[in-house]
This record gives structure tokens, sequence and C-alpha cells, in this order.
């Protein structure tokens, strides 16, 4: 396959980014203040990465990467934890998930739900280590509080796909060099 | 003169004179007004109830056109009211809460007067599933908080921890996280142990006594209460009730379960204990 000629270039515009900054802050809003108070399978939801990752399939590697920078940052702040860990997570996935669908991975929802579910699994080993670590939590039950939060939070991909996608619509161009 | 006096004008004169006198000659004899008039008013009825019908129909509409902005005068009037009231019933129904919240407060400050509380609220709980911790509006610029301040609700139960204290809010744990532990006394014989949260509890909103010693007895009921050993928290603070005792994973000790006494999910104000004299 030859990269270099169907490389898919996003329009860069000015109301793409602040279209997708407002749906991450919508989204941020729904983790930090609503979802909390939902405990389907006694799991809170999380949404946050999911929407990082439906931004990152739509933007690129560079401007995913800062996606995904801003998001993890708002999922320490929902976790009331210092900002680190998942900034760095998410800064990466979405790095790494940006770059997969300029170049070998299909736009599509199934793509965007195969990196949702390993998204879902690296924060759930992030969230679970220093349980496991630190404190001695049992790695069964670690794994099935992460089994629990993906299995809630994945139907809100059927939400958030079409959303970024939407979004994106107006900033895609393909060329062939 | 002779335009008049006809014969047709006198025809017609002699029939009214006639009708007139049947009329007047059945009303005294028989009472009735005669058969002429009888007549005549079988005729006109049906015109009559016609009329009367149409009548009472456009005084029907009319009433209701006028009557109906009288009502939706009245019906705007009312709503209004019933706003007015409503909005008093919950300014009153927050001051009867606060009240009694300020009466429990009453009860733990003659209890402990040691302590130097402040009043919190509790703004939003984490959103994690692998810990369980809240913020409060209280923070280094506007109260005396720092880490390890109890935090507890107005009748003296242990709800969590100040874990970081930021400008104008900190951040608590609960007692069902993972990090949290206390010395604790159990029930009326006294026996001492350690409770902490523990990650399969926190999904039921327990937390657990662990290593029961084989001389120390726990039954289910028993109350937990902070010892005040460690100088971490006051004592005599209610963190709750032993609902069960298990046997723990290896098999060798034994655990007891404790539900919290207060529904810490639910609450939404809270009070640090800044400080506290230790005994």
């Amino acid at each position: 396959m030859n990269f270099q000629k169907s490389r898919r270039v996003r329009g860069g515009t000015v109301m793409t980014v602040i279209f997708h900054t407002l749906f991450l802050m919508i989204v941020y809003l729904l983790q930090a203040h609503v979802l909390p108070f939902v405990n389907a399978l006694t799991t809170i939801p999380l949404v946050l990465p999911l929407a990082a990752v439906a931004v990152a399939m739509n933007e690129g590697g560079a401007r995913g990467a800062v996606f995904g920078l801003v998001s993890g940052a708002l999922c320490d702040l929902s976790f009331h934890k210092p900002i680190a860990g998942f900034m760095l997570l998410l800064c990466a996935v979405c790095m790494i998930i940006g770059v997969l669908s300029d170049t070998v991975v299909a736009r599509g929802f199934l793509s965007y739900l195969f990196l949702c579910v390993a998204t879902l699994m690296l924060c759930g080993l992030a969230q679970m280590f220093a349980l496991l670590v630190f404190e001695g939590a049992p790695f069964y039950a670690l794994v099935m509080a992460g089994v629990r939060q993906g299995l809630v939070s994945l139907p809100f991909c059927i939400i958030l796909y079409p959303v970024a996608r939407v979004m994106d619509k107006r900033a895609v161009r393909d060329y062939s060099s | 003169m002779k335009a008049f006096v006809t014969k047709r004008n006198i025809a017609i004169l002699v029939l009214a004179l006639l009708i007139a006198a049947v009329a007047v000659v059945s009303r005294s004899t028989r009472g009735d007004p005669g058969f002429i008039t009888n007549g005549a008013n079988a005729l006109t009825n049906p015109l009559k109830r016609a009329a009367a019908s149409l009548a009472h129909t456009f005084e029907t509409i009319y009433g209701y056109m006028y009557k109906y902005e009288q009502l939706m005068e009245e019906n705007e009037a009312l709503k209004e009211q019933i706003s007015a009231l409503r909005q008093e019933y919950r300014e009153i129904t927050e001051v009867t809460e606060e009240n009694k919240r300020l009466h429990e407060l009453l009860n733990l400050s003659a209890r402990h007067q040691d302590f130097v509380l402040d009043a919190a609220t509790i703004m939003d709980w984490s959103a994690s599933s692998y810990s369980s911790s809240f913020v409060i509006n209280k923070g280094a610029n506007n109260s005396a908080a720092k880490t390890g301040d109890a935090v507890i609700t107005e009748t003296g139960v242990l709800i969590g921890r100040v874990t970081e204290v930021r400008a104008a809010e900190s951040v608590c744990v609960s007692i069902i996280d993972t990090t949290f532990s206390a010395a604790v006394h159990i029930g009326e014989r006294g026996a001492e142990g350690i409770a902490s949260g523990d990650f399969e509890l926190m999904r039921d909103g327990a937390l657990r006594l662990a290593n029961i010693s084989d001389d120390t007895i726990v039954l289910a009921g028993d109350a937990v209460v902070t010892s005040g050993r460690g100088r971490k928290y006051p004592d005599g603070l209610v963190i709750g009730t032993v609902v069960s005792v298990r046997r723990d994973e290896a098999g060798i000790g034994m655990y007891a379960v404790i539900q919290p006494e207060a529904q810490i999910r639910d609450a939404t104000y809270c009070y640090l204990v800044t400080e506290f004299t230790e005994q």
C-alpha cells in the first residue's frame, strides 16, 4: 500500500478545533459530575478516553496527542489525582491512534470500537497498577472491576463516535500526492 | 271617510270582534282563552322555543367569552401564588434541615468540647471506580484545613480524611477507600483493631476490620468507633457497625465487615475536625 499517495490531511480549521474542544469539555462535565452518580454494575463508566480516541482518529497524530493530553489531564482531575498519569497515558495512546488512523486503520466504527476496547484496557491497567503493587489488592478483583468498567463504558461509543465524525466532516480532505 | 268604511274593513272589524268575544266568553265560562287563542299559541310555540334556544345560545357564548378572560386572569394569579408558596416551602424546608443539622452539631460540640470544627460542603465525587474520594469547598485560603484532618457528619460519624489541601478546596478519601485506615475500638468489650478500606468491599460500600486476633471477640452488631491511638483521629468518632465476621483469603485469620454508619454517597454537608485534644 502506498501510504504517501493516500495520506489524509486534516483541514485544520479553527472551528474543528473549537468543536472538538467543546466536545471534550461536555464529555468531561458528564464524566466528572454526572456519571459518578450512575452506578451500573457498581462501576462508574469511563467515557473521556473514548471521546479522546474519537477525536484522535479524526485529527491524526500530532493533534490527537494534544487532545489526548487535554483529555488525560481532565481524567486526572475527575479522579482527584495529580495531573500526570492519565495525561501521559492518553497523550501517548491518542498519538498512536492518530498515526494509525492516518495510515493503516480504517476510520470506521468497528475500528473505533476496537481502539476503545484497547484504550479501556490500558486505562484499567493504569488505574489498578497502584492498588496491585502498593496496596496488595487482589488481582482477580481488579481485573473484574476493569471488565465491568469496560462493559458499562463501551455503549457510550455509539453516541460519541457519530458526534465526533459529524464535527470532523467539514475539515477532512483527501488528496493524492 | 268613505275610504275607511268599506265592506272589507267592516268585515275585518266584525271578525276581530267575534274572535275577541269568543275569547271573553270562553274565559268567563270555561276559564281558558278559547280555541282560537289556543290554536294560535300552538302554532307559535315552536317559533317561541326556537327563539328562546337561540337567545340562550348567544347568552352562553357571550358569557363564555366574557368569563374566559376572567378565568384566565384568575388562573395566572393562582399560578403565581402557587409558585410563591412553593418557593416559600423550599426555603422553609432548607431552614428546617439546617436547624436540624445545627442541633445535631450542638449535641456533638457538647460531647466533644475539644473539637474545633469547620463546616464544609461536598462538591463532587471521584469518577474512578478504583477509589472513593470527594472534594470539599474548604482549602488553604478559606479554612484551617490540613492534610489528615478527620471529616465527620453533624452527628460525629467519621466519613473521610483530608488527603490534599488546595487553595479553595480539599480532596478527601472516604472511609471505604483503600487508602483509609484507623485504629478502632470494637463493641462494648473495647477490643481494639484496625479498620481499613478494602477494594472488594468498597463496591458494597463497606470496609474491613482486619487481623482479628483469636482472643478478640467480635460479633455482628458491634459498634466500631475510633480509639484515638496513633493520634490520627480523635477518639469516639463512630465509623460503623460490624455486619459479619469472615475467614480471610489465606484461611488463617478472621476479619469483619463494617457497614458505615453514614450514607457516605448521600452526604452533602460535613465538618472538618481541624483541632482536637488527644486523649
